[in-house]
């Protein structure tokens, strides 16, 4: 599972014991240091992805807002925030929420026939943040939405141009 | 841009809100005021409050009250996902965010909430058939406080409260009337806090109270949970296995223990009240328009035929979530929202400049007749998806936008979505003529302490 599996690769083992749980009691600090002290192999077993084959990735391009057309080898079965965020592409200010549906910075425009061919109908609750996204078209989704498969080999899709910043210099 | 006069100390009732209505009225959208030592930017303008949220980088700061802050110094205590800011807060945020707000992890939640909701419909009954016919039941915004605590509790802890047994422990009264004085206290310590508690005054030691008996019983709670979730994490946790929340946060790793009760008491506190007062006034708009309830019923009885409702079900309720939004539109729970702008920012050809504390006016813009037709009136309709929309899609944002909107947005939707359904499958409501709420607010806008709400059987 996910997050065990994430709890058990990144935790490092003195750490969690000594900084994390100063006053805990002996049951927890062990139960923690056990999870921690488990071998990479055994550490595996938790993990959903591991049992499969080698991860099977596509190509997906990105445009950004000057036009630049970024390349990400994108995992299939992740979501296209994941993608970006694993392929270090850097958009400013994509992602804001960490894929909670509490934003709509990773807002992608689709082309007409990749929209139409996307496996899941965006759900109310991305129907909701789309509504509050800039630029929003009728082929916007939010990244953190849209899972990649097999056949997204190639596939194309935009970032729309940014809300005028109203920071800077005056 | 326009200045009101100085110094209007807020009063505790609704009457602060139909001011700031009457200022921006008077003022325009956006206009400067002094109140005591701080000077405020009010906006109820939605596309500036646009512009601020879509700038507001990647630590979005909300101003604390000043009493929040001086009650964490004297504690020495960090604070969390609600009173922090800056690095600290994001650390706490991104820790709660996959488990908590993530549309799928919620769905997790959907069956224990419903279970949940099977006992405050149970409870409602009782309270009724006590009640007897054509009377209010009393008290039922806090019975409905009742309902959030146990729902959020069993989220965050995995672990029945009782919070809606005939006989509750003493505690979770204690807990659910120290929440209401907290932020009564700290919106009256909105101003000179610094003053108050240097003076000692009534109002200091009563936040001060309030935020201790908050604490001593959540650690409570959590620490009686503490076992079990050591001996969860020494076994095998088995894949596709349902983790709950309280274990996820200490097998994260990332939270210390002190950590660990901050972030779950500020989120408990945060949500037992909001997500009351906004079903509060939910059930009483229902009660009141018994066209749109009508409307409701018939949905909810085509979409379950009267079984209970599960996460995919919710997908086909437009109406339910039209009304959840009619609702928070018309009675925002946290009626204005707060930012410190990061950056010297021009807006509306206005100097911001960095460190001043705008505030957006989420009441004022929701009930704004230029922008929404009929603002006060009860129209669930006009959120459905088919209908055309003519209005600045940031003018209702009752969970504000963005990485620091609600947390609890996703768990408090679900619980009001359930638990409504749950009431629309057992009973109609109409409401008693013997008299009307009374709203005020306490950092949020609540009902008051009655609704006149009368419940028969189907």
């Amino acid at each position: 599972m996910a997050f065990l599996n994430r709890v058990v690769s990144k935790v490092s083992i003195g750490s969690v014991c000594k900084l994390v749980f100063p006053s805990s009691s002996a049951a927890l600090t062990s139960g923690l240091c056990k999870i921690n002290q488990l071998k990479d192999n055994e550490r595996l077993r938790f993990s959903s992805t591991a049992a499969k084959h080698k991860t099977e990735r596509v190509k997906v391009h990105f445009i950004d807002r000057d036009g630049n057309k970024l390349t990400a080898n994108a995992k299939i079965g992740d979501n296209l925030l994941d993608v970006i965020i694993e392929n270090d592409i850097d958009i400013d200010g994509f992602g804001a929420c960490e894929g909670t549906l509490a934003c709509s910075t990773c807002h992608l425009i689709f082309k007409q026939a990749d929209y139409d061919k996307l496996p899941d109908t965006p759900t109310d609750e991305e129907l909701d943040m789309l509504d509050l996204a800039y630029g929003l078209e009728d082929t916007s989704r939010l990244g953190c939405q849209v899972i990649v498969t097999k056949d997204m080999k190639d596939l194309e899709v935009s970032v729309p141009a940014a809300v005028a910043d109203a920071r800077g210099p005056v | 841009m326009n200045a009101c006069s100085p110094c209007q100390l807020a009063p505790s009732t609704i009457g602060t809100y139909l001011y700031k209505r009457g200022f921006h009225k008077k003022y325009g959208k956006i206009f400067k005021e002094r109140l005591g030592p701080v000077t405020n930017l009010s906006i109820s303008d939605p596309a500036l409050v646009e512009e601020i949220l879509r700038t507001e980088g990647k630590y979005p700061f909300r101003p604390p009250y000043q009493s929040w802050v001086l009650y964490n110094e004297l504690y020495n205590r960090k604070g969390g996902t609600m009173t922090a800011d800056g690095e600290h807060w994001k650390k706490c945020r991104s820790v709660m965010n996959p488990k908590f707000l993530r549309p799928k992890a919620v769905g997790e939640f959907v069956e224990g909430i419903n279970g949940v909701v099977a006992s405050f419909v149970d409870r409602l009954r009782l309270l009724k058939d006590a009640t007897g016919d054509g009377e209010p039941i009393p008290h039922l915004p806090n019975e409905l406080s009742k309902f959030t605590m146990e729902a959020l509790g069993w989220v965050l802890l995995d672990k029945r409260l009782g919070c809606l047994e005939e006989h509750v422990e003493e505690k979770v009264q204690n807990f659910i009337s120290s929440i209401a004085t907290m932020f009564l206290t700290g919106h009256q310590l909105m101003i000179f806090a610094n003053v108050h508690q240097k003076l000692n005054t009534k109002p200091w030691r009563n936040h001060v109270r309030s935020w201790n008996t908050i604490y001593e019983i959540a650690q409570d709670y959590i620490d009686e949970r503490m076992k079990d979730v050591a001996e969860r994490l020494s076994g095998d946790i088995k894949e596709g296995e349902r983790v709950d929340f309280l274990t996820y946060l200490v097998g994260s790793g990332k939270l210390s223990r002190e950590e660990i009760y901050v972030n779950i008491t500020e989120v408990l506190l945060g949500g037992v009240d909001t997500a009351a007062n906004s079903f509060s006034f939910l059930l009483y708009s229902l009660a009141k328009h018994t066209e749109s309830q009508d409307i409701l019923l018939e949905e909810v009885d085509r979409v379950l035929g009267g079984k209970v409702c599960s996460y995919e079900d919710l997908q086909r309720m437009p109406y339910l979530k039209a009304v959840v939004k009619e609702t928070l539109r018309l009675y925002p729970p946290i009626p204005i929202n707060a930012r410190v702008m990061q950056e010297d920012t021009v807006i509306d050809n206005t100097l911001i400049p960095k460190g001043t504390i705008v505030l957006l006016n989420k009441y004022t813009m929701a009930r704004d007749e230029k922008i929404f037709t009929n603002p006060d009136k009860f129209i669930p309709e006009r959120w459905l998806r088919a209908e055309a929309k003519d209005w600045h899609p940031f003018s209702s944002i009752p969970f504000g936008y963005g990485a620091r909107s609600c947390v609890g947005r996703r768990i408090a939707e679900t619980e009001i979505y359930l638990a409504t359904v749950g009431i629309c499958q057992k009973f109609r409501m109409s409401v008693s003529d013997k008299f009307d709420i009374k709203p005020s607010v306490r950092t949020q806008l609540t009902p008051g302490p009655e609704l006149p709400i009368l419940f028969t059987e189907r």
